[in-house]
C-alpha cells in the first residue's frame, strides 16, 4: 500500500492547522517540482565543483608561476 | 493596529509533512515577515516557496552563496523564469548535523497591492558542523500584481519537513 501524500494547511484566520490528502491534480503537480527540485540541486552542485576546481588550477597556476586561462583569471578578479 | 510587526500565526510541526501552507492571509498589514527553522528529510537544503498556490512560470530568483568551508560568494540561481523559488538555505538538510536546523527569514513588501509585481527577500543559513556553514541571501520576484493570499513550503528532493520545524508569519503595519 503506498503512503497518500498529505499537505499541511494553517488558516491564519482561525490559527486552525488541518492535514489532508494531495488530489490527484496535486500529486502530479508534486511529482513534477520534486524532479524539479533535484535537477535543479544537481545542476547546482555540479556548478558549485567547477567553480571550485577553476579556483584551484588557478591558484595552482599563480604559486607556479604559469599563465591562467580566461576562466580561470575570473575567479580571482572581481 | 499598532505599527510594527504583529504575528498572525505559528506553525510547529508535529509530523513530518511534504509540505506546510499558510492560507487565508489577511490583507490588513503592509509588508509580511516569515522567520522560521526547517530541516529536510532528504538532502536538499531548499523548500520551494510558492504564492497563492500558483504554479505559473513567474517566479524569478538570484543569491549570493557562500559556504564555511570555502571562501567568497558566488551567483547561484538561473535568472529565467521558473515555477517556484527553489528557496536554498531555508531548510537544513538530512546529510548535515543530525538534529540541526535551518534559520531563514523572508521578508515581503507591499503584499497586498495589486499593481506591482512583488519582491521578497530570503535570508537562510544552515549549519553542518563537520564541514562549515552554507548561507544565502536571495532575491526574488514574483511576476503577478496578484495579492497574496496564501505562502506554501514545500520541501525539495520529495523529502518531509521534519517534526519540530517552526515557521512563523508576522504582518507588518507601516502606519
Amino acid at each position: 500500500m503506498s503512503e497518500t501524500l498529505t499537505k499541511t494547511l494553517v488558516d491564519c484566520s482561525t490559527g486552525q492547522t488541518t492535514i489532508v490528502a494531495l488530489t490527484d491534480e496535486e500529486i502530479a503537480q508534486h511529482e513534477v517540482d520534486m524532479i524539479a527540485s533535484v535537477e535543479a540541486r544537481a545542476a547546482r552542485e555540479t556548478a558549485y565543483e567547477a567553480l571550485a576546481a577553476l579556483k584551484e588550477s588557478a591558484k595552482t597556476k599563480l604559486i607556479a608561476g604559469q599563465p591562467l586561462t580566461a576562466e580561470e583569471a575570473a575567479t580571482i578578479v572581481i | 493596529m499598532a505599527n510594527g510587526p504583529t504575528l498572525i500565526t505559528t506553525t510547529t510541526v508535529g509530523s513530518a509533512t511534504p509540505s506546510v501552507t499558510f492560507g487565508t492571509i489577511s490583507q490588513s498589514y503592509s509588508d509580511l515577515y516569515i522567520i522560521g527553522s526547517m530541516r529536510n528529510s532528504a538532502n536538499n537544503d531548499g523548500a520551494l516557496v510558492r504564492f497563492n498556490g500558483s504554479s505559473s512560470s513567474i517566479y524569478y530568483e538570484r543569491s549570493l552563496y557562500s559556504s564555511g568551508s570555502a571562501a567568497g560568494a558566488q551567483i547561484t540561481g538561473a535568472g529565467a523564469a521558473q515555477t517556484q523559488f527553489l528557496g536554498y538555505g531555508n531548510m537544513t538538510p538530512s546529510t548535515y548535523t543530525a538534529n540541526g536546523y535551518s534559520n531563514f527569514s523572508i521578508y515581503i513588501p507591499n503584499y497586498s497591492g495589486t499593481i506591482i509585481q512583488k519582491a521578497a527577500t530570503q535570508f537562510g543559513t544552515a549549519e553542518n558542523n563537520a564541514t562549515g556553514v552554507t548561507l544565502y541571501q536571495w532575491i526574488w520576484t514574483w511576476a503577478s500584481t496578484a495579492a497574496i493570499n496564501s505562502i506554501t513550503f514545500t520541501a525539495g528532493s520529495s523529502g518531509n519537513i521534519a517534526a519540530g520545524s517552526v515557521i512563523s508569519l508576522y504582518g507588518i503595519t507601516k502606519a
